[in-house]
C-alpha cells in the first residue's frame, strides 16, 4: 500500500515537472552573404551586421521606427544651447552593460574619448568636437566648435557612437583600444549579447535579462554565414532560415512560394554612377552619349521590377523628395552620330563589390545600350577596399563607377560630406568644386528644414549639370521572411535590417 | 582507328573552324540584350536568354572561341618553348643540358596550377594575364618528351650517318631529329588541350578570366550560380560546352594514341 | 639510402626556397599598396606612410625579401586584408574543414576507383565502361558539382545542398572535424547530420580521382593479368579470387598508388570550386573570398601552405616508395 501510494506521488510529480517544463527556446533564425568585419562600433563601417549591432550596443540617441525622425535612445531627454555648440545629455537610469556592471556618464564619456582616437576610422563622427565631459553621473555633455544642426542625425546613424562598457575598453584593452578583443566578443547595454562568434560559420545572439527595456521576443538570435544566394533561397523556403533581410533576387519577388511576405521600404541606398572625367568622358559630347545610353528607363524595370524609381535628385528621395525625376538626354540617334564622330570609344565600368550581383547586371545592361550607340565597354568589379584608392591612380581607374551607396545618417549633410565635397570619403574620382563646397557648408547651416531642402536641391542641381555624379535610381530594401513575422520596425537610414529587439511571431 | 575517335578528331577541325568564324556564325551580338531576360530555350532563342536578355547561343559561340583559341595559343607555346629548351638541351649537353633539366624539374614539381592562380589573383584577371602565365606553366613536360625523343634519335643510326656525311647544326636538328620527336609531342598535345581547357574553365569560374561582359564558358556559369534552380540553362549550358570540347579532345588524343601505337 | 634521403630533403628545400621567390616576386608587382590596404581608406596619409615603414615597405628589395624570408621562418604570413587577422590563425580556422573534405573524398575516390576498374578489366562492360570513365574526367567540375546538386538536392532532397552542418545542430568542437566533433562534444546527433552534409561535396571532389586511379589501376591490372605469373598462379590450382588479391592487385598497386600522390597534389584547384559550390567554410572559400577581395596575404600564404604541402607529401611518398620498393631504384 504505502509503495503504491509513494509510486502514485512519483508520478504524480512527474506529470506536473512535465507540464511545468520550459517552453521551446524561441530563435529566430537569419543568414549573411558574408562575415561581418567585426561588430566593434568604431573600428568599421560594416553593412550586414547592423541588426544585431543595434541590439548588441546603444547610441545617445536613434531613429524612430519607418521615419527619419530622432528619438531617444540611451539618452532620455537632450538639450541644445541657443548657439548651437553645446549639447547637454541626460542618460536614462538602470541600464547596465552585458557583464553586469551599471553605466554611468563617466563610461559614456571614457567611451567616446576612445571613438574619437584618430586612428580609429569612425573617428571622423565626433571630428566637430571641442570637448566632452560627464558633470554628474546621469549628464553627458559635447560642446562643438562651430554649430553642427546634422550633429544628432549623426549620433542616430546606424555607424553612431554606442557605448562599449569598460569591461571591453579597460579590462580588454590589449594594446589596441580593445579591438583585437572586440572583433569576437561584445560588451554593450543592448537587449541582445554575443553569445557566440564562430567566423566563418555562425554568430549567435542571446537574450539579455537584466536590459532596462521592455524583453525582446525571442531569446536567440543565430545568424548563419551562407554565401550562397540559392542555400539562403531554399533555407527560407523550408524554413530553415527566418529572413533573408538582403539579397533576393528581384525577379523572384513577384513569384514568392507560398509562406514567405516582403516587406520593401524606402531606404537611403541611391544607385549613382561617378564619371572619371580624365580619360575618355574628358569630351562632353562622349559624356552626353553616354548618358544618353546608361539612362535607367533602359533597364531600371529589367533589373528592379517595382522595386525601384528613376532617382530625382543627387540625394535618396528618403532624405529629400526631389521635384521630379533627372531628365536624361534621350535622343540615341545623336548619341551614335556623337560616338562615331569621336572616333573609337572604349570604356571600363567599374562596379561596387558589396552588391555583387545586383552592380553587375546594371553594368551589363549598360554594356549593351552602349554597343548600341558604338561605344565598347567591359566590367570591372572593384573590391571594396580598393574603390576609395581610385583617385590616387585616375589613369588606371574605370570610367564609370556604379554603387549603391548609404549616406551615414538621414540628414544631407551626411551626404554631401560622404561623397560631394572634396575630399569626401566617397568621392571616388576627386571631383572637386569650391562653389559646391561653400553651398554645402552653407545650407550645413540652415536649421528650416524647407530652406534647407532648396538648398541642397540647388546643389544637386549643379552636381548634374558638372555630368561628375549621375544619380540613377531609388532602391528600395527589400526584406524577405516567413509568415507570421511581425513588428519588423524596419527604418529607412538602417540598411538591411529589422528590429531584434521588436520583431515576434504571432 | 575505331570509329568514335575518328569522329573526335573530325570534329577537333569543326570546333576550330567554329571558334575562328564565330563573329559570322553568332545569331546576333553576344553583349546586346536582343529579347526580354531569362527566356527558356525555344524556336526563337535555341538556348534561351539570359539574364540581361542576351542571345545564349551568341554567347556559347563565342565562350567556345574563347576557351578553344586561348587553350591552342598556350599549347603552342608550352610545346615551342619546351621544344627549344628539351631540344637545347639534349643536343648541348654538359653543364648546359644539367641546368635545363633542372630547371624543367622545378617546373614540373612546383604545383604549377596553383601557383598560376595565386599569380593571376595577384596581377590582376584578365584573359591574357592567364595565358601568359599559364604558358609559363605548361612547357616543362613537352621539355622533357622532346629531350628524351632527341637523345635517342640522336644516338641512332640513320642520324650518325647524317652527321658523318656532313649535314650538321641547324639542318641535322630541324631535319632529322625534330622529326622524330614530333609523334609523340602531338599525341600529348591533343590529350593535353583537354587539360588546358579545364583548367581554363576553373580559372574563368574563379572570376579570374576576361572580364565582364565577355562570354567565357566557365565565368557564364559562375555568374549564374543563382538562376541553378530557376532558370537552369543560363549556368548548366556553358558548363555542358565545356564538357563536350574536352570529351572530344580526349577522345581524339586516345585515337591518334592507338594510332601511333600501332604505326 | 641514406645519400638519397639526404638529396631528396636537398632538393625539397631547394625548390621551397625557388617558391618563396616566385611568391615574394609576385607581391612586388601588384599595383595595391599593401600599407594603405591594412590601414583602411579613411585613414590620414601620415597614418599610411608609418604603415609602411613598419612594414619595411620603404627598404631595398633584397633587405625587404630578407626581412619576408625572417618572417616565413617565424611562421608569420601577414595579416589579412579582409579578416584584419593573421593569415595563420586564418588558416588554422579554415583548415579542418578541407581536410576533412580531403581525406573524406580521397577514402570516396579510392574505393570507387578500385571498383571501376575491377569490372572493366574483368567483365564485359569493360569498353561502356571506359568511355563511361573518360566522360566523367570531361566533365568541369563544377558541372558535376552542380547537376549533383540539382539532382539530390533539388529534385530528390535526400542530401542537404550546402554548408556543414544544420544550424541547429551545430556545436563548435575541439578538432574541428565536424565527425569527430559530434562524439566528442557529446552531441551524437550532429554525426549523421554532418556526414550527410559531406557526400555531395566529397563525392564531387571524390569522381575525378576516382576515374584516374580506375584508370591507372585498370590499364595496370590488364598488363599484370598478361605477366607470366598470373599463368602460373592459375595453374597452380589458385581461385580467381586469390589470383586477384595475392598476386595481381600487389602488383598493379604501385602505379595507382603513384596516381593517388598525383591526385592529392591535384586536388587543391578543385577544392577552391566545390568548396564554393556548396558553401563549404574551408581553406577554399578563404580563398575564393580573398581573390574577390584581392587580399594578396590571404591569397599568397594559402597558395604557399598549399604548395608546400604539396611538395612534402611528394617527397615523403617518395622516400617511402624507395624504402618499400628497391627496384625503383635510389637517387
Amino acid at each position: 500500500m504505502g509503495v503504491g501510494k509513494a509510486a502514485a506521488v512519483l508520478v504524480a510529480m512527474g506529470l506536473l515537472a512535465q507540464a511545468q517544463a520550459a517552453p521551446a527556446e524561441k530563435v529566430l533564425r537569419v543568414a549573411y552573404d558574408d562575415d561581418v568585419a567585426t561588430f566593434d562600433p568604431d573600428d568599421a563601417i560594416i553593412l550586414f551586421g547592423l541588426d544585431a549591432s543595434r541590439v548588441l550596443y546603444e547610441g545617445l540617441v536613434q531613429y524612430r521606427p519607418g521615419t527619419t525622425e530622432i528619438a531617444p535612445w540611451l539618452a532620455q531627454s537632450w538639450s541644445i544651447s541657443p548657439d548651437g555648440l553645446t549639447y547637454r545629455f541626460t542618460l536614462r537610469d538602470g541600464v547596465t552593460f552585458h557583464d553586469g556592471r551599471p553605466m554611468t556618464a563617466a563610461d559614456v564619456l571614457g567611451y567616446f574619448r576612445r571613438r574619437s582616437t584618430p586612428s580609429l576610422p569612425l573617428s571622423y563622427f565626433l571630428d566637430g568636437v571641442a570637448d566632452m565631459s560627464a558633470p554628474d553621473p546621469h549628464t553627458f555633455v559635447i560642446t562643438l566648435k562651430a554649430p553642427q544642426p546634422a550633429f544628432l542625425d549623426r549620433l542616430a546613424s546606424p555607424w553612431a557612437p554606442k557605448i562599449i562598457g569598460p569591461g571591453a575598453l579597460v579590462d580588454h584593452a590589449g594594446g589596441d583600444l580593445g579591438v583585437g578583443w572586440l572583433g569576437e566578443h561584445a560588451d554593450g547595454t543592448g537587449p541582445y549579447k554575443l553569445d557566440e562568434f564562430a567566423r566563418g560559420q555562425r554568430y549567435v545572439l542571446v537574450r539579455n535579462p537584466s536590459y532596462w527595456g521592455p524583453q525582446p521576443y525571442f531569446d536567440k538570435i543565430q545568424i548563419l554565414i551562407v554565401p550562397s544566394s540559392n542555400q539562403q533561397m531554399l533555407m527560407l523556403e523550408r524554413g530553415e532560415l527566418d529572413i533573408i533581410e538582403h539579397g533576393y533576387p528581384f525577379d523572384q519577388l513577384a513569384k514568392l512560394p507560398p509562406g514567405l511576405k516582403v516587406d520593401a521600404h524606402d531606404a537611403l541606398g541611391l544607385e549613382m554612377a561617378y564619371f572619371n572625367p580624365t580619360k575618355a568622358l574628358r569630351d562632353p559630347k562622349v559624356r552626353k552619349a553616354v548618358l544618353t545610353a546608361i539612362n535607367p528607363a533602359g533597364w531600371l524595370n529589367d533589373v528592379f521590377g517595382a522595386y525601384a524609381t528613376p532617382a530625382r535628385s543627387a540625394y535618396p528621395k528618403a532624405m529629400i523628395t526631389g521635384p521630379a525625376p533627372v531628365a536624361f538626354p534621350t535622343d540615341l540617334a545623336a548619341a551614335r552620330r556623337a560616338i562615331a564622330a569621336a572616333g573609337p570609344v572604349a570604356i571600363e565600368i567599374g562596379c561596387a563589390d558589396q552588391e555583387g550581383p545586383v552592380q553587375q547586371r546594371i553594368a551589363e545592361f549598360m554594356v549593351s545600350q552602349l554597343k548600341q550607340i558604338g561605344v565598347t565597354a567591359t566590367v570591372r568589379t572593384i573590391p571594396i577596399d580598393q574603390d576609395s584608392s581610385l583617385v590616387n591612380d585616375l589613369a588606371r581607374a574605370p570610367d564609370i563607377f556604379i554603387a549603391q551607396n548609404y549616406p551615414d545618417a538621414a540628414h544631407p549633410a551626411t551626404q554631401t560630406g560622404v561623397f560631394f565635397e572634396t575630399g569626401a570619403a566617397l568621392n571616388y574620382f576627386g571631383y572637386s568644386n569650391p562653389k559646391i563646397d561653400a553651398m554645402s557648408a552653407a545650407a550645413g547651416q540652415i536649421t528650416s528644414i524647407p530652406e534647407r531642402n532648396q538648398a541642397y536641391l540647388a546643389i544637386s542641381d549643379l552636381l548634374f549639370a558638372d555630368e561628375a555624379f549621375i544619380p540613377l535610381a531609388d532602391v528600395k530594401d527589400v526584406i524577405v521572411y516567413r509568415a507570421g513575422l511581425v513588428d519588423l520596425n524596419t527604418r529607412p537610414a538602417l540598411p538591411w535590417a529589422v528590429d531584434y529587439a521588436t520583431i515576434r511571431r504571432e | 582507328m575505331p570509329r568514335l575517335e575518328a569522329a573526335a578528331v573530325c570534329m577537333l577541325f569543326v570546333i576550330t573552324l567554329v571558334a575562328f568564324a564565330a563573329p559570322w556564325l553568332a545569331p546576333a551580338d553576344p553583349v546586346v540584350k536582343i529579347g526580354e531576360p531569362y527566356q527558356p530555350p525555344s524556336l526563337s532563342y535555341l538556348f534561351g536568354t539570359d539574364e540581361i536578355g542576351r542571345d545564349m547561343l551568341a554567347r556559347m559561340i563565342y565562350g567556345v572561341r574563347l576557351t578553344w583559341l586561348p587553350s591552342l595559343v598556350i599549347i603552342a607555346a608550352g610545346v615551342v618553348i619546351g621544344t627549344i629548351v628539351g631540344g637545347l638541351g639534349a643536343l648541348a649537353g654538359g653543364v648546359i643540358d644539367l641546368l635545363l633539366t633542372r630547371l624543367t624539374e622545378l617546373f614540373i614539381v612546383i604545383p604549377s596550377t596553383m601557383i598560376a592562380l595565386a599569380a593571376v589573383a595577384a596581377i590582376g584577371p584578365g584573359i591574357w594575364h592567364t595565358v601568359a602565365t599559364m604558358s609559363v606553366f605548361w612547357w616543362p613536360w613537352y621539355a622533357r618528351i622532346v629531350r628524351s625523343e632527341v637523345k635517342v634519335v640522336a644516338s641512332r643510326p640513320h642520324a650518325e650517318a647524317a652527321r658523318l656525311s656532313g649535314v650538321s647544326g641547324p639542318r641535322l636538328v630541324i631535319r632529322y631529329l625534330l622529326p622524330a620527336a614530333l609523334p609523340s609531342v602531338l599525341v600529348t598535345a591533343t590529350l593535353d588541350v583537354a587539360n588546358v581547357i579545364l583548367v581554363l574553365s576553373l580559372f574563368s569560374f574563379l572570376g579570374l578570366g576576361a572580364p565582364a561582359p565577355t562570354p567565357e564558358l566557365g565565368a557564364m556559369t559562375a555568374r549564374s550560380l543563382a538562376s541553378l534552380t530557376t532558370h537552369w540553362w543560363i549556368p548548366i549550358l556553358p558548363a555542358v560546352a565545356i564538357f563536350i570540347l574536352v570529351v572530344t579532345a580526349n577522345l581524339a588524343g586516345d585515337g591518334l594514341r592507338a594510332l601511333m601505337k600501332a604505326v | 639510402m641514406g645519400l638519397f634521403l639526404l638529396r631528396r630533403i636537398a632538393g625539397l628545400a631547394g625548390v621551397l626556397v625557388a617558391m618563396t621567390i616566385v611568391l615574394f616576386a609576385l607581391q612586388q608587382i601588384v599595383p595595391a599598396d599593401p600599407a594603405r590596404a591594412l590601414v583602411g581608406p579613411n585613414a590620414p596619409n601620415a597614418l599610411v606612410e608609418a604603415k609602411r615603414t613598419e612594414m619595411g615597405l620603404d627598404r631595398p628589395l633584397p633587405v625587404r625579401y630578407w626581412r619576408y624570408m625572417v618572417q616565413l621562418s617565424r611562421g608569420d604570413l601577414g595579416q589579412s586584408i579582409l579578416t584584419h587577422n593573421p593569415v595563420t590563425t586564418d588558416l588554422a580556422r579554415f583548415t579542418p574543414a578541407t581536410l576533412e573534405l580531403i581525406l573524406a573524398a580521397l577514402v570516396l575516390g579510392i574505393a570507387t576507383g578500385a571498383a571501376v576498374a575491377l569490372p572493366q578489366v574483368l567483365s564485359r562492360w569493360g569498353g561502356v565502361l571506359r568511355l563511361g570513365l573518360i566522360a566523367a574526367t570531361s566533365a568541369p567540375i563544377f558541372l558535376t558539382g552542380l547537376l549533383l546538386s540539382l539532382v539530390f538536392w533539388y529534385w530528390l532532397g535526400w542530401l542537404p545542398g550546402g554548408g556543414r552542418v544544420s544550424p541547429d545542430d551545430f556545436r563548435l568542437g575541439p578538432t574541428g572535424f565536424m565527425t569527430l566533433d559530434s562524439i566528442l562534444t557529446g552531441q551524437p546527433r550532429m554525426m549523421p547530420d554532418a556526414l550527410a552534409h559531406l557526400i555531395l561535396p566529397a563525392f564531387t571532389l571524390a569522381l575525378p580521382i576516382a576515374v584516374a586511379i580506375g584508370r591507372t589501376l585498370a590499364s595496370s591490372l590488364t598488363e599484370v593479368y598478361r605477366q607470366g605469373y598470373i599463368r602460373t598462379a592459375r595453374a597452380k590450382g589458385l581461385g580467381e579470387a586469390t589470383v586477384l588479391t595475392r598476386h595481381a592487385l600487389k602488383n598493379a598497386a604501385g602505379p595507382a598508388l603513384s596516381m593517388v600522390s598525383l591526385q592529392v597534389a591535384l586536388i587543391f584547384n578543385n577544392v577552391l570550386i566545390v568548396e564554393r559550390l556548396f558553401a563549404w567554410p574551408g581553406l577554399g572559400s578563404y580563398m575564393v573570398q580573398a581573390f574577390a577581395a584581392a587580399d594578396l596575404p590571404a591569397v599568397l600564404g594559402v597558395a604557399f601552405v598549399a604548395a608546400a604541402t604539396y611538395l612534402v607529401v611528394a617527397a615523403i611518398v617518395d622516400i617511402l616508395r624507395a624504402a618499400i620498393d628497391p627496384r625503383l631504384g635510389v637517387g
